[in-house]
């Protein structure tokens, strides 16, 4: 019988975190390129300095932990290197941000980090409207790869796959296998994100281009429009967001990128390898269409009774724009924060706050329940209804489609239902931080809904001068979100068990 | 005689009377960003007086063109003709200020005209202030030195460790 | 060529449904507000 040794199981923790913090530092580099071309010299520095730093603390604990890089990794440890790469790649990925001026306090920067790694886009950047290009680069490159995964990443620069590479993955809030193994599944979701941010980045720059922005305006614009929009983030270059580009057709095409990217990556492996009758039988696509109709009727309905848009066109690039966007977990706006507040009405406002907590699809770079929970909860009270009403002797086997045709069990069953409850309550927890920070029911709700579905709409709460324990709540919220709660629970847990231990 | 007097005075009045109110009208309300996002639904449709400055890019659509105006706080897009636009020379950017304009128009809560847009339709803008670079973008000495020392070491640590990796690999089996 | 086959079919259809989804929002605006 093998005594466990406590110690030794953090050196093969360090090594993978540490990978996955090399790769984080190896991003920097490509902002400073950016700079470089732009002849922002500072700017350029400043990612030459906290790329060199990120990439030799994530070089320095793989050293620590080289030795015992074939140990296999349980999933409780799989969790803490993933809840424990995002939280230290938060603290280092702030550098850049820190060091730009354009930052109020280190707890700003953090928060612009999570927010962007969680694909929420709430932001207390300053002076947005004279934001270098690197800087705007970096915001959203970190919302491209926190959607796909920072593990995923990681993942990817791993040649053989291990058996510790599932566990991370799984700690990331993916448990979707594309293929048998993790790596080859990583691999896979960076080829189809690469494919389409080849296709995204040309119908974004034409888009601007038509919009009157100036070629490389366009481009850049273009490219960071499409990585915001494909991972659900909700960053955008300006501060007016998407209304800044004043144009139908840029919204329609962010769109388009939008809803696609809400997609479960299992969804769009199955229809790029041919089967695109998934689209129709898919228990999420079905779900989700389902739940928009209603909530686009619900929103379209309070804003006429409130008389807030003149006309169909405007109720259309602005109800229902704020709608899907709040419902595909993006967070893209074409009105002003407070015109939320003071234009909309409880009823439209009803709908948003359940479309942000609805969320997207699983395994995916959207938030909230999502459409797979949300499908599974409703067929499990169609069948207890059934269940009711059949004779006692028939037992009724449920399936669902996802991919394939799949049992419902009660585990399935059972863990939808916690992890709902557990973003319910996380929801119920932000929103009464908020309101003890001052602000009404309505706005706490609403923000909080924002923050725990990885949204990014806001009402008008989040800025630089929110209190600082807001500030902290809504962090943690958005990274408890992102992770599904697990990974995050897992690590507090085990850095409890650990200080116990010394404490004995 | 007399009557037909009064009624000329009276036609004059008739005349005249309307056009007192137009002119009250036409004092434009001085207002922030802040004020017309938050005092929208009052403000809408109200004749308007905005300062700020240009921001981002000029967005030409046929003879009109958008300009977004920035006075601190929030930026604001006004609908104004193409040749208006044409006067702004220096538009806001990292490191460069752009031109301080001031302009009077109408403003929309929710444009009819554009999907909704929270905007002011201009015709004239005046630029009060010309806008320019902000000097060269250098970084101080302290940080060419710290990215200059800690980059090399980076590339020595990241080359480091692909080597062992990759000699690892060769003369270890995978458990 | 049959993977880039199916791969460009399947962008297409993926546009197709995000493009019908879009359309319930224009639906629903049109009929509910009229003009």
């Amino acid at each position: 019988m093998t005594i466990e040794k406590p110690i030794n199981r953090l050196y093969p923790i360090s090594y993978f975190t540490g990978l996955i913090v090399m790769s984080l530092g190896a991003l920097q580099f490509l902002p400073a390129v950016v700079s470089i071309i732009y002849s922002e010299w500072r700017i350029a520095a400043i990612f030459i300095l906290t790329a060199s730093v990120t990439s030799l603390v994530g070089v320095g604990m793989m050293f620590l932990g080289f030795r015992y890089r074939g140990a296999k990794l349980t999933f409780g440890e799989g969790t803490v290197v993933a809840s424990g790469a995002w939280l230290l790649g938060t603290l280092l990925c702030a550098l850049p941000y820190y060091l730009s001026g354009n930052y109020l306090s280190y707890l700003d920067c953090c928060f612009d980090v999570m927010s962007g790694l969680t694909t929420t886009g709430l932001c207390l950047i300053q002076d947005m409207d004279h934001l270098s290009n690197g800087i705007n680069m970096w915001r959203h490159i970190l919302t491209f790869v926190g959607g796909q995964g920072m593990v995923v990443l990681a993942l990817t620069f791993l040649t053989k796959d291990q058996s510790s590479a599932y566990k991370m993955y799984v700690g990331e809030a993916k448990d979707e296998k594309l293929f048998p193994n993790a790596v080859s599944t990583s691999k896979r979701i960076w080829l189809i994100s690469l494919v389409y941010l080849a296709v995204g980045t040309v119908v974004m720059t034409i888009a601007a281009l038509l919009a009157g922005l100036a070629p490389d305006r366009a481009f850049l614009h273009g490219m960071w429009i499409y990585m915001s929009a494909w991972s659900t983030g909700g960053f955008a270059p300006m501060s007016q967001n998407i209304l800044y580009y004043h144009s139908a057709l840029f919204e329609l095409c962010t769109m388009v990128f939008f809803i696609i990217g809400s997609f479960n990556f299992a969804l769009h492996n199955a229809i790029l390898e041919g089967k695109r009758g998934e689209l129709r039988r898919n228990i999420e696509t079905v779900t989700f269409t389902v739940t928009l109709t209603l909530l686009t009727l619900i929103t379209t309905l309070g804003l006429m009774k409130n008389h807030v848009y003149p006309n169909a066109m405007a109720i259309f690039r602005k109800g229902f724009y704020q709608l899907i966007s709040g419902h595909t977990t993006t967070g893209f706006m074409t009105v002003y924060a407070r015109q939320f507040y003071h234009e909309w009405g409880d009823i439209a406002l009803f709908a948003m706050v359940i479309a942000m907590l609805l969320g997207g699809s699983a395994c995916s770079t959207a938030g909230g329940f999502k459409a797979m929970r949300t499908g599974i909860i409703f067929t499990t009270f169609k069948m207890e209804v059934k269940r009711m009403l059949l004779p006692e002797s028939r037992v009724s086997e449920q399936k669902i489609h996802h991919i394939r045709d799949v049992t419902l069990t009660d585990s399935m069953i059972k863990s939808s239902f916690l992890i709902v409850m557990a973003y319910i309550f996380t929801f119920a927890f932000g929103t009464l931080v908020g309101m003890f920070a001052g602000f009404p029911f309505g706005m706490a709700a609403l923000e909080s809904a924002s923050v725990t579905g990885n949204v990014g709409l806001s009402i008008g709460v989040t800025s630089a001068s929110m209190p600082a324990c807001l500030k902290f709540t809504y962090l943690v919220i958005m990274w408890l979100g992102r992770l599904e709660f697990m990974s995050v629970l897992t690590l507090g847990a085990y850095i409890a068990r650990k200080v116990g231990r010394k404490c004995d | 005689m007399r009557l037909s007097k009064i009624s000329a005075v009276l036609a004059l009045l008739f005349v005249f009377l309307p056009l007192f109110p137009i002119s009250a009208q036409a004092e434009a309300i001085p207002v922030t960003s802040t004020e017309l996002i938050e005092e929208a639904t009052a403000l809408d449709g109200k004749t308007v007086s905005y300062k700020g400055e240009v921001v981002g890019d000029i967005l030409y659509r046929g003879d009109h063109a958008w300009i977004n105006i920035s006075d601190g706080k929030n930026a604001i897009g006004v609908y104004v003709p193409a040749t208006e636009a044409k006067k702004v020379e220096y538009v806001g950017r990292y490191c460069i200020v752009g031109d301080t304009v001031s302009l009077v128009g109408t403003f929309h809560r929710a444009c009819v005209e554009d999907g909704g847009d929270l905007d002011i339709h201009a015709n004239a803008v005046t630029v009060t202030e010309k806008g320019h670079r902000i000097n060269p973008d250098i970084p101080s000495v302290g940080l060419l030195i710290a990215a200059g020392s800690a980059f090399p070491c980076a590339l020595a640590g990241i080359i480091l460790v692909i080597k062992k990796r990759v000699s690892y690999n060769e003369t270890h089996q995978e458990i | 060529m049959k993977r880039f086959d199916s791969t460009v079919k399947g962008v297409f259809s993926e546009i197709l449904f995000a493009v019908g989804t879009i359309a319930i929002g224009l639906i629903a605006a049109t009929l509910i507000c009229g003009a």
